[in-house]
């Protein structure tokens, strides 16, 4: 019994590092997610205006990396990823007319 | 069964879940994904077909497809439809529809293709004004010569006099420099910058009786250095800047003193001369031809009479301002403006501002997050029936829309509480009363809640079955999404519960539950395969669905009212009581006081 209740202590505490290395992707998976939704928010709200011929509002550009080459917008916006997984940039794009 | 065995089954679950948990989120993910790309090129298209007809306001359909094309296959879409919204004949919005076609595959329903929609409306405030370094032009069409003088000159009426006025720097005209001004215009410069007795030398002369338009008529010629001169334009009147204090206007020839007649033009091509009816009720009020007869030509007006008084009396309220005038008499300044650009071609200065506006219902409302000068009023929440998860998974979804139109309200309108952001309250205390259904300490308070909850759900569904369907967007569509797969486990869970039950009360309130879920579930699906296929933002619940989620809701109230039906007769008893009560005294008061009032103005009392 001793012995099956060790290997059950020890089955629990990789189950427990596995389920929090799945939390942590999982975590880092949306965190992503939900930047590139952001990314996308805000690269569409940047066309709109740019479309319409007014300026980024400041909102916008304290938001996002925003750069408009010709009829390419690029919305480019940093998110740490958090469990030393590091950073990376969430990206989108949209064409003006 | 060890512990070992437990543990391991547990986390091979766990992880299996968690796995298949994602993978369903990245599927949907990425079919809202091509939803938010479909409104993105219906927007971005509906602004550029607007922009061309900002440019030009009278390209065709054609034309703003092919501008609207382009926008939409840079941004993966096709054209579906163009249309132009319009006042009378005055271009206010624009509206696009997109298709894009996506890709989706499902367990059981397969690989499928299909093309979502987005639709968007652009809407058109043109402006226009008259340069500022000169008079107002006018649109000769090409026409040269007399006739093209008359019009020049007729067009500047309004225009103040000014002593030796002869441009817009000076603020208006002299009798010389309108006559000046319009033989310019005309294509017939005149030498120098003749005055009246200039003018007169010049002339040719001419007996009264054959003067023709343009033809020039002199205020003291019989002494041989005539001071004043008008502009003959046909059927016995004239044009002229007569004396400071006044402005350009028409005047009739046997009102002056004119005493000499002259001719400049011995011919010229006739351009074509304004309507007749417009030219006599422009002379009448005092307005310039041209703008009176772009305003006909446009729509804005049918009778030149009530047109012409109408301009008449706005331009008095803004003298020498015709840009301003014309906004005033057409009673907005887009239409103005573009009255003055027909009239003045394109010498006026003529610009357009385009904006993306929310689409009028019942059509599907943007789903993108791209600002907007008021979101769409309607409530798209796809709710479901009162109890269970899927009842609050319905309920916290209305509690999202309605936190986000709110926030979207405030942040674009500058912290105005609108309708719409009441729409967002409503939707919270829907939420509340899930909360109260499931929270609620007394189990009768529970249903009673439930209860309201459904009959909420159910009239709220009712009141889009008549409005021509539900549209699904943003969070009500993940609501929608996720409702239908949970609705279907629910309806079975209930099923086999009622099928499982003992006791017959139990069997009819889960068997209500599951009639519901199916109702409420049954309702979402109508909506499509693209639900879960395809299409964020284009999803449309149609009539049938909203009936069908109206008999979900009344089949759980009605549920609820069979399941308290003790405790309600009970409390009815004890309410009974007490209104009757309270319904005799206050009887009681009412009648007292209306005693005392009687008393008090009847001489004859007491």
């Amino acid at each position: 019994v001793s012995r099956e209740a060790g290997q059950a202590t020890i089955e629990l505490v990789v189950v427990a590092g596995m389920l929090a290395a799945a939390a942590v992707a999982l975590h880092s998976l949306f965190v992503f997610w939900a930047a590139q939704g952001r990314a996308q928010q805000i690269a569409d709200q940047a066309a709109v205006v740019v479309a319409e011929g007014r300026p980024l509002p400041a909102a916008l550009r304290r938001a996002a990396d925003i750069r408009v080459d010709g009829h390419r917008l690029e919305v480019r916006l940093h998110v740490t990823l958090g469990g030393g997984l590091g950073g990376t940039d969430a990206v989108a794009r949209a064409t003006l007319p | 069964v060890t512990e070992r065995g437990q543990i391991s089954v547990a986390a091979v679950a766990a992880v299996s879940l968690v796995l298949l948990g994602g993978v369903l989120f990245g599927y949907l993910s990425r079919v809202a994904a091509g939803g938010g790309q479909a409104q993105r090129a219906a927007d971005l298209s509906a602004i550029a077909a607007a922009r061309a007809l900002g440019a030009d306001p009278l390209a065709t359909e054609g034309d703003l497809r092919t501008a609207a094309g382009r926008a939409a296959a840079a941004n993966g879409a096709r054209v579906v439809s163009v249309r132009v919204v319009r006042a009378g004949t005055v271009p206010r919005a624009v509206d696009v529809v997109v298709a894009l076609p996506v890709a989706g595959a499902a367990p059981g329903v397969g690989k499928q293709r299909r093309d979502v929609v987005g639709r968007a409306r652009a809407g058109i405030a043109f402006s226009a004004s008259v340069p500022a370094a000169g008079f107002r032009p006018v649109d000769l069409r090409g026409g040269r010569g007399p006739l093209a003088a008359v019009a020049a000159a007729e067009a500047q009426v309004g225009w103040p006099y000014v002593w030796g006025g002869e441009s817009r720097a000076e603020g208006g005209f002299d009798c010389s420099g309108l006559v000046d001004f319009a033989y310019a215009a005309a294509g017939s410069p005149l030498p120098g910058r003749p005055t009246a007795a200039d003018l007169w030398h010049m002339a040719s002369s001419e007996a009264p009786s054959d003067l023709a338009p343009s033809d020039l008529v002199f205020m003291g010629a019989m002494s041989g250095a005539p001071y004043h001169v008008g502009m003959y334009v046909g059927d016995g009147m004239v044009v002229v800047a007569p004396h400071t204090g006044a402005q350009v206007q028409f005047e009739p020839l046997a009102a002056g003193g004119w005493d000499g007649f002259g001719r400049l033009f011995a011919s010229g091509s006739a351009t074509p001369a304004a309507d007749a009816a417009v030219e006599a009720a422009a002379r009448a009020h005092q307005v310039p031809p041209d703008a009176l007869a772009a305003e006909l030509r446009l729509g804005l007006a049918a009778d030149p009479e009530a047109a012409a008084a109408a301009l008449a009396g706005a331009m008095r309220r803004h003298p020498g301002d015709l840009a301003a005038a014309l906004a005033d008499a057409t009673g907005d300044p887009s239409a103005g403006a573009l009255v003055l650009r027909s009239a003045s071609g394109a010498g006026v200065g003529f610009s357009a501002a385009v904006r993306l506006l929310p689409l009028p219902l019942p059509s599907v409302p943007h789903a993108g997050m791209a600002p907007r000068p008021a979101a769409s009023v309607r409530s798209a929440a796809p709710r479901s029936s009162g109890g269970g998860l899927s009842g609050i998974v319905g309920a916290a979804d209305a509690a999202a829309e309605g936190v986000e139109r709110a926030a979207t309200q405030l942040d674009h309108l500058g912290g105005r509480l609108t309708v719409q952001a009441m729409a967002g309250v409503r939707g919270s205390l829907r939420l509340g009363l899930a909360a109260a259904g499931t929270f609620l300490p007394n189990p009768h308070l529970q249903d009673l809640a439930t209860f309201a909850g459904a009959l909420s759900d159910a009239v709220s569904a009712a009141g889009h079955a008549a409005d021509g369907g539900i549209a699904l967007e943003g969070a009500s569509l993940w609501a929608a999404r996720i409702t239908v797969p949970l609705g279907l486990v629910f309806t079975g869970a209930y099923a086999l519960q009622a099928y499982r039950a003992r006791r017959r009360d139990d069997r009819i309130w889960y068997a209500v539950q599951a009639a519901s879920t199916g109702f409420a579930t049954a309702g979402v699906m109508t909506a499509g395969t693209d639900i879960v296929l395809a299409g964020a933002g284009t999803v449309e619940i149609p009539p049938l669905g909203a009936a069908l989620m109206v008999v979900g809701g009344l089949v759980l109230a009605g549920g609820c009212i069979y399941r308290e039906r003790s405790w309600l007769i009970s409390s009815d008893r004890r309410a009974s009581s007490w209104v009757q009560r309270t319904t005799v005294r206050a009887a009681d008061a009412v009648a007292g006081a209306g005693r005392a009032l009687v008393d008090s103005v009847n001489p004859f009392s007491g």
